[in-house]
């Protein structure tokens, strides 16, 4: 989501996704509200100012993405996780997220960048942002 | 058209950074600039979502930027997370 304000190599991709979740009306995202936590996180250490970063988080809030809560079971289930792997605290609360909403949300798979299928490709079914057909074109 | 007052509370510092910019834009006066601060504010909501997005890359970019990817700064608030 960082990649949304920077002007990098994968940010075209990343507003393009947004706004393709946005327009198709049976598209949807769900990430944990830890997101948005790392996201100011990352915006402050980059050198963004307390208003730039609170725009950038009330964007992130404005599109069909939810942002569910860090629950006890979520984070019962990110101990685990942890306890069996060397994944950070934060990979842990997001695969846990995923892995307790998948089959009531629906989800087809776990979003991320490529650098990161390998981290992830054991716990959760990884789709890598470069590899989604419908973004093939966008740089 | 209908006119309306809408009153808001301004902190010192900032109250210092309007007045600063009404006299170097030529604005009539702290009104004038709230409400061209709005006009700019409600065209920038309205975009399409990708012109929108755009954009805020844009003043990201202008307001201060530590030369790391988006990658490098999540790892290292993670790495310091977990430390």
């Amino acid at each position: 989501m960082v990649k949304l304000f920077k002007a990098e190599s994968g940010s075209d991709r990343a507003i393009r996704l947004v706004s393709l979740i946005d327009k198709k009306s049976s598209w949807y995202g769900i990430s944990s509200r830890w997101s948005l936590l790392e996201v100011a996180r990352a915006l402050r250490k980059d050198g963004k100012t307390k208003e730039i970063v609170e725009l950038d988080l009330r964007e992130l809030r404005s599109h069909q993405i939810a942002f569910v809560s860090v629950s006890d079971k979520i984070i019962s289930e990110a101990e685990k996780i942890i306890g069996a792997t060397d994944l950070y605290a934060a990979d842990a609360v997001h695969i846990s997220t995923y892995r307790s909403l998948a089959r009531r949300s629906h989800l087809e798979g776990f979003l991320c960048e490529d650098v990161h299928y390998n981290r992830f490709k054991e716990e959760v079914p990884v789709r890598a942002i470069t590899d989604l057909e419908f973004l093939r074109d966008v740089g | 058209m209908t006119e309306v007052t809408v009153a808001t509370k301004i902190g010192s510092e900032e109250l210092k950074r309007i007045d600063a910019i009404v006299r170097r834009r030529g604005l009539l006066n702290r009104s004038d600039l709230v409400r061209e601060a709005i006009r700019l504010y409600l065209s920038l909501t309205s975009l399409e979502t990708e012109a929108r997005l755009r954009m805020l890359r844009l003043i990201n970019e202008s307001a201060g930027v530590s030369g790391k990817t988006a990658g490098q700064l999540v790892e290292e608030a993670r790495r310091e997370e977990d430390a």
